[in-house]
This record gives C-alpha cells, sequence and structure tokens, in this order.
C-alpha cells in the first residue's frame, strides 16, 4: 500500500497510455485542458483585493466593496464608508455579478448586417464606429440641420450627462430628451420651481417621527429606499402612514393605510393644507417669505389637464397677503375647493381621516410629507412641498432635505459657431416649453409622434444612451415605429435589448464594475462617491463619457474647443475643480474611502437659492388642480392600473438578471410578473391565487398569473413593471406594454396611474 | 479508459455497502447520540452559533436571498425548474399563505435559514454521516459524502434542505463569479445553509494569526445574509458567550422560535412585537 500510493499508480497509468498511444510523453500528468474558471492574463495565482466603488443599478449611489480573486469579481458588499448605506445592499446590488457577466454583453462595437430588429451584426473597430458616427454628424452640421440629432439620455446627473449636455450644445441641438416626464421630472420641476434646488428632494427619515409617505417608492426599490431601511437599522423608525393604492410586502413598516384613490394624490395633500390652514396649525411664520413667483420670470408651467389655467397674478400668497387681481388667490382656493368633505369621493378616504391625519402631522413634530418622485404628477410634487413648508420642515433635521456641497460640474463658457447657434433656435423637437428649455422639461412622452411625423423637423440620428424605450416606455410599440422612421439609430447599451436589436450602430459602454467616474447621489445627501473598475473590461467597450470626447475631437472646431479633455477622467476632474479643499484632496479621499462627504455649512440658504427676492417657496409655480380621471369608461375597463417597481426593480428591467428573477416572494411562478388584484374582486371575477389571466387595456392585452393581494384597493390592478422575457421577446410578454401613454398636456409628465384596464380568466 | 470505469463501479459498490451498512446502524448511531458526547476542548472554547431576525425590521427586501446565493454559489435553476419549485435558497422567504388582514401589511413571510438545531432531525436520518452537528453548533453537510436519498429532507420539519436536480450551471456556462471559498454541489445531492461557515472559519484563523480574540462585533454581520441587510435585522453570534449581543436577543421576550414544540431546539430566534 504504502510503496504504491494512489498518485504514482495514476502517474505510471499515464505514462502506459501515452506509450501505448505512440505519443510524446505529456508534460505534466496533472495537467488539464483549460482551468474550470477563465483566469485573466497577468494574474498571480491567489492573488485577492477589494475593489471600492458605486453600485449603479439605481440611482441611489450606494458604496460597494468588490471582492476579486485571482482577476474574477466574486462578491459585492456593502462599503461600509458610504454614509448612504453604510456597508449594506440590497438585492439588486448583490445580483450585480450577473449584469457583469451576462452572457448577452455586447462583445464590442456592432454595425447591422441584416434588417432592422433581425439582430444580425458585422464588429468594428472603435476607431471605425466612431470615425462612422462623427462622419454621419459632421454631414448634419455641414447641412445646416444640427438640430435633427436627438438623445434619449437616461442618466439625469453626472458627468457622462453633463458631457452630452455640453455637446449637444457646441453641436447645436436642442434635443437632450430625458426619462424625467416619466418618472422624477415633476419633482424636479417642482423643487427648482419653488426652492430654486437643482435637485431632487431627500427626506430626513432617522430623525423625523411622523411620515406620510405619497407612494411606495421608499419602500420598494427608489432610491429613498435605503434611507428609510439605514434609518430603521439606527432603530429611529418613524412612524409610517402610506397613502397610495397598493402596499407591497415591505409595508410590514407601514403602521397605517390610507388606501388613496389612483387620481387622489394632490387632493389629499391640498386638503391636508386646507385642514393645517383652517385650524392654524401651520408654520406660517416660516411662511412670511412667499412671495409671488410673477416676479421672477416664467416658472415651470405646473398646470393641470383638468382645470383652467388662473393667470399667475391672481394667485395670491400663503401668507394673507391680498392677491393683486380679483382672480383667488392659493390660500383662497385651497379654502373654498378643498375641504376634506370636499375631496372625500376623489381622494376615498374620509373626511374624518385627513383632519386627524393632519393634526397628527401638526402634533407630531418633526413630521414630513414624503412624495414618491417616480410616480407623482405636478401638482402632487409641488403639494407636497408645499406641505413640507407648512410643517415647517424644508432643509431642517426630520424634514425635507436638498443637496449641498456640490454642484452639476462648470467647465466654463461655451463659444457656439453659427451653425450651433441656428440649431439651437429650432427649439426642441419634443414640444416643451421654448421659454424653459432645460433638461428637466422635456417630454419624452410625445417623441414617438414627433419621429412618426417628422415634425416640427425630422429626425436624422437617433442616439440611446441608458435608454430602451421600446421595452420600458409606456405605447411600446410605438416606439418602434419611430425607431424604424429614423435613418439612423445608435444605441450605447451593454446588452441587446429591444431598442438596441433596432439600432444601426452599437457602442457598447462599460457595465459600472467596469468603469470609473464620481458619482454624486444627491437627494439630500451631500456626498461623492467613486467607482473604480473591479475587473478589467470583459470585452471591447468604451465609456460612453469618452466616447462622447473622441467624438467631439473627430468634428473638430468649436464642438472641439468646447470639449477639449484628452480623457474622461480629466473631463471629471474639470468639473469638480471648485470643490472645497480642491480636487486632489477629494481623490486622494475618494480612492482611500469609496466616499467623501462635503464639509457642512456649503449649502447656500433657501432664500439666496430661489431668488433675488426673499422667496421661501415661488407657491404661484403651484397650481390647484388634479390628475384628470383615468382615461375610457369604467363600464367597458372596471379597472385602473397602478404600476409598481418591486424590490428587483432595475432600469430596464430585472428581467436579465436570473438571481432576481428567482426571488421567492413574486409569486408562484417567480419568472413571470403577476398582477396584483384585490380579494374583493377576486372573488367577483371567480379568480383565485395563481390562475392565469387575461389584463388588456386599450394598448395590449398580456396573460399573466394573477395574485390576490389584501394589500390592494378594489378596483385597481397592481402591474409589476421590469419584468417580462430576456432573451428579447415580443411585447405579449412585457407588462408594461399595457401602459397607455397619457401625459399632462402642459408639462408632458405622464400620468402613472391612469390607465384602464380589464381582467378576466384565461379560458 | 477501462480503468476509470473499474474505479467508478468500485465507488458505488462500495457507497452501496456504506448505505446498506448506515442504514442497518442507524438505530445502535442513534441509541449512542443519547448520552451527550464530551465537550469539544481542542484548545478553544466551544461555541454554539445562532442567529437572531428582527421582523418588525426585515423589509422583505430579499437582498438576505441574493446574497447568500451570491456568497454561496448557487445558481439560478431558470424558470422551467422554477415551477417545479426547485429554486435553490438557503436563505428563502417563506410565505405564509394569507390569513384576513394580516398578509395586507406584510406579515404573510419571513425569511428562513437553516435552524440550525440543537437536536437536528435531519441528522439523525442520514444513513452515511454526511450531514452532522460540528462542535461550534454548526449543522453541516459534506457534500460528497451524500448520496441523495433525500431522507434529511422529509425529516427537516422546516424544509430547509434542497436537492440539486442538475449540475451547477451559470448564465451562459461562464462561472466566473464562483466565490473560490465555497464548493460547487454536484447534481443528486442535497445542500443546505452553512451559516457561512467559511466566513467563521476564515475569521477565527486571522485571529489565531493574529493573536487575538473575536469579539462580539466580529460576529453579528459576519454570514452574508447579516452582511448586506440593510435594516440590519439579522444578528448573528454566539450563544456560548452570555455577553453577545445574540445571547441578550435570545433572552427577549420578543424571542420565539419555529415549532418549538417538536423538541428541535432551533437556535434561529426570530423577534417580534413592540417593546
Amino acid at each position: 500500500m504504502a510503496s504504491f500510493g494512489r498518485r504514482t499508480f495514476l502517474g505510471s497509468a499515464g505514462l502506459l497510455a501515452s506509450a501505448a498511444a505512440g505519443c510524446r510523453p505529456r508534460p505534466d500528468a496533472y495537467s488539464i485542458e483549460k482551468p474550470p474558471v477563465p483566469v485573466p492574463p497577468n494574474l498571480r495565482v491567489g492573488s485577492e483585493t477589494q475593489v471600492l466603488s458605486t453600485c449603479g443599478l439605481c440611482a441611489a449611489g450606494c458604496g460597494i466593496r468588490v471582492r476579486v480573486v485571482e482577476g474574477r469579481a466574486v462578491k459585492v458588499e456593502g462599503n461600509p464608508n458610504s454614509p448612504i448605506n453604510r456597508g449594506r445592499l440590497c438585492a439588486r446590488g448583490q445580483a450585480a455579478l450577473e449584469l457583469l457577466y451576462h452572457p448577452d454583453r455586447v462583445p464590442g462595437p456592432l454595425c447591422r448586417a441584416g434588417a432592422r430588429g433581425e439582430n444580425r451584426w458585422l464588429p468594428l473597430s472603435w476607431d471605425e464606429a466612431i470615425a462612422r458616427l462623427a462622419a454621419e454628424l459632421g454631414q448634419l452640421r455641414a447641412a445646416g440641420e444640427p438640430q435633427s440629432l436627438v438623445l434619449l439620455d437616461g442618466e439625469e446627473r453626472g458627468t457622462t450627462h453633463g458631457l452630452w449636455a455640453r455637446f449637444l450644445r457646441a453641436f447645436g441641438s436642442p434635443n437632450h430628451v430625458g426619462h424625467g416626464a416619466t418618472g422624477t421630472g415633476a419633482m424636479a420641476r417642482a423643487m427648482a420651481a419653488m426652492t430654486g434646488s437643482a435637485s431632487l428632494p431627500g427626506y430626513d427619515f432617522e430623525n423625523a417621527r411622523l411620515v406620510l409617505l405619497l407612494g411606495t417608492g421608499a419602500l420598494e426599490s427608489s432610491p429613498q429606499a435605503m434611507h428609510l431601511a439605514r434609518a430603521v437599522a439606527r432603530g429611529a423608525r418613524p412612524r409610517l402612514v402610506c397613502a397610495w393604492p397598493r402596499l407591497p410586502p415591505s409595508a410590514v413598516l407601514v403602521d397605517e393605510w390610507l388606501p388613496l384613490a389612483p387620481n387622489g394624490q394632490a387632493a389629499l395633500l391640498l386638503a391636508l393644507a386646507h385642514v393645517l390652514l383652517r385650524e392654524s396649525l401651520a408654520d406660517e411664520s416660516g411662511l412670511r417669505g412667499f412671495v409671488e413667483g410673477g416676479s421672477r420670470g416664467e416658472p415651470a408651467g405646473f398646470a393641470s389637464a383638468s382645470r383652467g389655467v388662473p393667470s399667475r397674478e391672481g394667485m395670491g400668497t400663503l401668507s394673507g397677503f391680498p392677491s393683486k387681481s380679483n382672480q383667488p388667490g392659493l390660500r383662497d382656493r385651497l379654502m373654498a375647493d378643498f375641504a376634506p368633505a370636499q375631496v372625500e369621493a376623489r381622494t376615498g378616504v374620509p373626511a374624518r381621516r385627513i383632519e386627524r391625519l393632519a393634526r397628527e402631522l401638526a402634533a407630531i413634530r418633526p413630521s414630513l410629507v414624503a412624495v414618491d418622485a417616480a410616480t407623482s404628477d405636478d401638482t402632487a410634487a409641488a403639494a407636497g412641498l408645499l406641505l413640507d413648508a407648512l410643517l415647517g420642515s424644508l432643509d431642517t433635521a426630520g424634514g425635507m432635505r436638498r443637496d449641498g456641497g456640490w454642484e452639476p460640474p462648470d467647465w466654463g463658457k461655451l463659444t457656439l459657431d453659427a451653425t450651433a447657434e441656428r440649431g439651437l433656435r429650432a427649439g426642441a423637437i419634443d414640444g416643451r416649453n421654448p421659454a424653459r428649455p432645460a433638461f428637466e422639461a422635456s417630454r419624452i412622452l410625445s417623441l414617438p409622434d414627433a419621429l412618426l411625423a417628422g415634425k416640427p423637423y425630422p429626425a436624422k440620428v437617433l442616439l440611446l444612451a441608458y435608454s430602451n424605450p421600446a421595452y420600458s416606455k409606456p405605447g411600446g410599440r410605438r416606439w418602434l415605429d419611430a425607431l424604424a422612421k429614423v435613418p439612423l439609430v445608435v444605441s450605447f447599451s451593454p446588452l441587446l435589448d429591444e431598442s438596441a436589436r433596432f439600432a444601426d450602430l452599437v457602442l457598447p459602454d462599460h457595465t459600472f464594475l467596469e468603469g470609473w467616474d464620481v458619482i454624486a447621489p444627491g437627494r439630500g445627501t451631500r456626498v461623492l462617491s467613486v467607482r473604480q473598475p473591479a475587473v478589467r473590461p470583459l470585452g471591447n467597450s468604451m465609456a460612453t463619457g469618452e466616447v462622447v470626447l473622441r467624438l467631439a475631437a473627430t468634428l473638430g472646431g468649436k464642438v472641439a474647443e468646447g470639449l477639449p479633455w484628452p480623457g474622461y477622467r480629466a473631463a471629471v476632474e474639470a468639473g469638480l475643480a471648485n470643490l472645497p479643499g480642491g480636487v486632489a484632496k477629494v481623490m486622494d479621499a475618494l480612492e482611500a474611502e469609496g466616499s467623501w462627504v462635503a464639509p457642512p455649512g456649503e449649502a447656500a440658504p433657501l432664500e439666496s437659492r430661489a431668488g433675488e427676492k426673499q422667496g421661501l417657496l415661488n407657491v404661484s409655480g403651484v397650481l390647484l388642480g388634479d390628475a384628470p380621471a383615468a382615461e375610457g369608461d369604467p363600464a367597458i375597463w372596471p379597472f385602473v392600473l397602478v404600476p409598481f417597481r418591486g424590490p428587483g426593480y432595475a432600469e430596464g428591467g430585472m428581467r436579465h438578471l436570473p438571481w432576481l428573477c428567482e426571488m421567492p416572494l413574486l409569486g408562484q411562478d417567480p419568472w413571470q410578473p403577476s398582477i396584483e388584484i384585490s380579494p374583493l374582486d377576486a372573488r367577483e371575477l371567480g379568480v383565485a391565487d395563481g390562475d392565469q389571466v387575461l389584463v388588456e387595456s386599450s394598448q395590449a392585452r398580456v396573460a399573466m398569473p394573477a395574485r390576490v393581494h389584501a394589500g390592494i384597493r378594489a378596483g385597481v390592478l397592481g402591474l409589476p413593471l421590469g419584468g417580462g422575457a430576456w432573451p428579447v421577446a415580443g411585447e405579449k410578454d412585457n407588462p408594461s406594454s399595457l401602459l397607455a401613454s397619457l401625459a399632462d398636456a402642459k408639462t408632458g409628465q405622464w400620468f402613472a396611474c391612469a390607465t384602464r384596464a380589464r381582467l378576466r380568466k384565461a379560458g | 479508459m477501462s480503468e476509470q470505469d473499474r474505479k467508478g463501479s468500485t465507488r458505488r459498490e462500495a457507497l452501496a455497502l456504506t448505505a446498506a451498512a448506515g442504514v442497518a446502524l442507524a438505530p445502535t448511531a442513534r441509541a449512542e447520540e443519547k448520552s451527550p458526547p464530551a465537550p469539544v476542548t481542542s484548545g478553544r472554547p466551544p461555541h454554539r452559533f445562532g442567529m437572531a431576525i428582527d421582523l418588525d425590521r426585515c423589509l422583505r427586501c430579499q437582498a438576505c436571498v441574493v446574497a447568500c446565493a451570491a456568497e454561496n454559489n448557487t445558481p439560478p435553476l431558470g424558470r422551467q425548474e422554477a415551477k417545479r419549485s426547485r429554486p435553490i435558497h438557503w436563505m428563502d422567504m417563506l410565505v405564509i399563505p394569507a390569513a384576513g388582514g394580516a398578509a395586507a401589511l406584510g406579515h404573510g413571510a419571513l425569511p428562513v435559514p437553516c435552524m440550525h438545531c440543537e437536536n437536528p432531525a435531519c441528522v439523525q436520518v442520514c444513513p452515511v454521516g454526511a450531514t452532522y452537528r460540528a462542535d461550534d453548533g454548526v449543522v453541516a453537510q459534506i457534500w460528497d459524502r451524500c448520496i441523495g436519498c433525500r431522507y434529511c429532507m422529509i425529516a427537516c420539519p422546516y424544509s430547509r434542505r434542497y436537492y440539486n436536480w442538475s449540475p451547477p450551471a451559470w448564465p451562459g456556462g461562464d462561472p466566473s463569479s464562483v466565490n473560490p471559498d465555497v464548493a460547487l454541489r454536484p447534481a443528486g445531492v442535497v445542500e443546505k445553509c452553512t451559516l457561512c461557515h467559511h466566513r467563521i472559519r476564515a475569521r477565527y484563523e486571522r485571529a489565531r494569526l493574529d493573536e487575538e480574540l473575536v469579539a462580539d462585533v466580529d460576529l453579528q454581520r459576519l454570514p452574508a445574509c447579516a452582511a448586506t441587510c440593510p435594516t440590519e435585522a439579522i444578528t448573528f453570534g454566539d450563544l456560548a458567550d452570555p455577553r453577545s449581543a445574540l445571547s441578550a436577543l435570545a433572552a427577549s421576550p420578543r424571542a420565539t422560535r419555529l415549532l418549538e414544540h417538536l423538541g428541535t431546539g432551533p437556535r434561529i430566534f426570530y423577534l417580534q412585537g413592540r417593546r
């Protein structure tokens, strides 16, 4: 036994076998053809590092720490240094490696070989790809029509977003279109008009004692969810009242649920304001500075489709100043039209409950009202801020907080050439308010019509950055038609999604685990967070910011002069030059800790940001109205769809990350999203939990399993976003294809909860 | 070639023999277990690792579920297998059928890892000794020794064991993200939560090399599920240490355990009810 061990036996057997086969002896009897896992070249066996970076699967900007073994990223953990998540991470962040090692990653720049949507491609080099795109763009400028370049940009802030904005200006295109109109746009406009801040609000859940949540984002997938979770972790949980038609499973935290009618958001908030004013419970001393916004130029067009627009001068002020004209002021309108009894039917909340809630908000301070930015319309967003002001909860502990310490990158003045000026004068293609052409005012929902009609002018080149409109936007089918109408479509997606398949060029971006960037998460925080490559890019991808710079350099002239940086990192550092302490110090801190917090006291007070007058809140921006009642005849379409983003929602869907698709709480068939229905409606229709049902709206018909859910209001169906088939299939499998693209006529903001539908048991 | 065949058949025969012997010997083995084994005093104090899960904090966000899968190399199985209820979740969300209004407020689900019982039913039925209670209290399993008879799955009153119906496969066949600290399980074996035993071992090994003691704060968020929990609802620790945070939580009037009356002695404590 001892003299003839297993090794000797195997070795002699190997020798015998090779001798018998007549080959040379193998150099190493233990060699295997290839290692079980691919090992990148030039890596020491057994080497292990931790890379500090920032998650990119939502806008929260949680710090992460990636464990890298022999060049492979094997686990993502939270970065304990990050003040956002303090070492913790949600399900999405945990599934990030599936995005990095996704089998459908685009290997490198691709050029369409077959018909559009056929998914046949020819690879090309980056030099060729950029030269080709630059040539097409150069032709637009040579023809004097730079405005026919349209960019759909899924990022709302950050350096790449800033570079795109600057590139488009220098190029001469006014068409920087964001997704805000189907998301946070209303809140961004409300913040800009009422507080002068370019940020989205953050909420100090940790110090608040009572929170009214309008919407469930903070309980599920919005960037606010981590803020609320961290407050719970510190044992400082506020009393939570949630007013929304549907509650998610995480509603275990919610102390009280008000099953709000789908379009009752603004009415409820304004009725609360009514009670606060009527019973003198509001902190009116804090409102002394309220001014009429008419003095500050054109405010964002807060308007409602259902009510007329009173003249701006007639809005009056909350602090009781008489209005300038005979029209009733804001306070008068609140007192006249928004008594709790008057809105009872619209909100579905009993008048007494509204009164009691208003008194609770006044009595249990600090209290705050958090309107979910992703699902609010303009009036609700503005009314939420107004309530926070009445409660004395603006920029206070336990209240709503603006960002501080970080401004969007300032790269200095941009000189435009004549072509660019002419292009910019043409006005945006999406029909946004020409008086306020800012990115926040862009109207993504009118884009398909504009592209299809070629009006006001035809689009020649459409760029899709962080955008998959054919899948994720309401009215998805029209998007495919619209894409077909544009001569050149370019996608920057790292995966071949629905829209990328219709593109002519695919210029793949890195995933967030391969690129370098500096992120400002915002939402009331004062944090910068670094993104560092955990692994080398797996394929031949390139950061989109880098592509923008190379495009500008190839185009030459004033465009190249406006974006002179040699690389993306240089552009990021130039944009951060104004930071306190200098960019070098901040960079050192970022590389060592992963995140950096701006020193306190840098944020400008509300007054000075809002304008020359001591305007605290530009209330004239608020228009008293309501989202319109859902479209369609309730007799035919008895249900209203309330879309929601579940805990695994990532922009563009979670369907490509199998770990998230297989989470146990998603229903009986976790891979297929299920429609939520109240027990009452289910009984009436004879639908049991797990039954296949057909859901039909004016847009599409989708078969999906039903989920009987006690946390949903009767007459409402909970529609999960982000589900559907991967790899890409037709719209039949995509639940979001049910949603109609109904928008506020004044602002272009999508009414998320206004699509009617019907449901029956499948055959 | 022929040699391999021979080896394979030998192994199979040996396994069959062991299995038969295991079944035959089982009553004897059980009788022996009645007298508690002598405390392990191999230079280190005995541990009794366990966990507390605060249901009033738990958001049901399922971050623990995905973190566990990523740490312990449990790849997703895909839609077909999911329909057959075969996905493997060492840390699972147990859906409790809706009972009246309680489900509305989300009480219908709770996170359930292996209970790491003091008196584990699975260990008693295993015919081959593949699963055992380690001296630190972790109910562990030697994957290579498992014969896939699934007795343990039937014995476990908490259904915390999973059978591998297929070999591990990653999306697109790229296993780059596997954690090198955790062995892959082949098809045909049963697997379960190990309380991230590899992390515990690594932590104690580092302490030994640094010649220091492992403090309770080093343990509290050690397993992958506890490390990621956004609300810090999961607390890991040593019940043998009376000063640990876990011991305090376990003694709290808010603490309950699942199916306590069965006498399994689960060491996962659920905390519920406001103070």
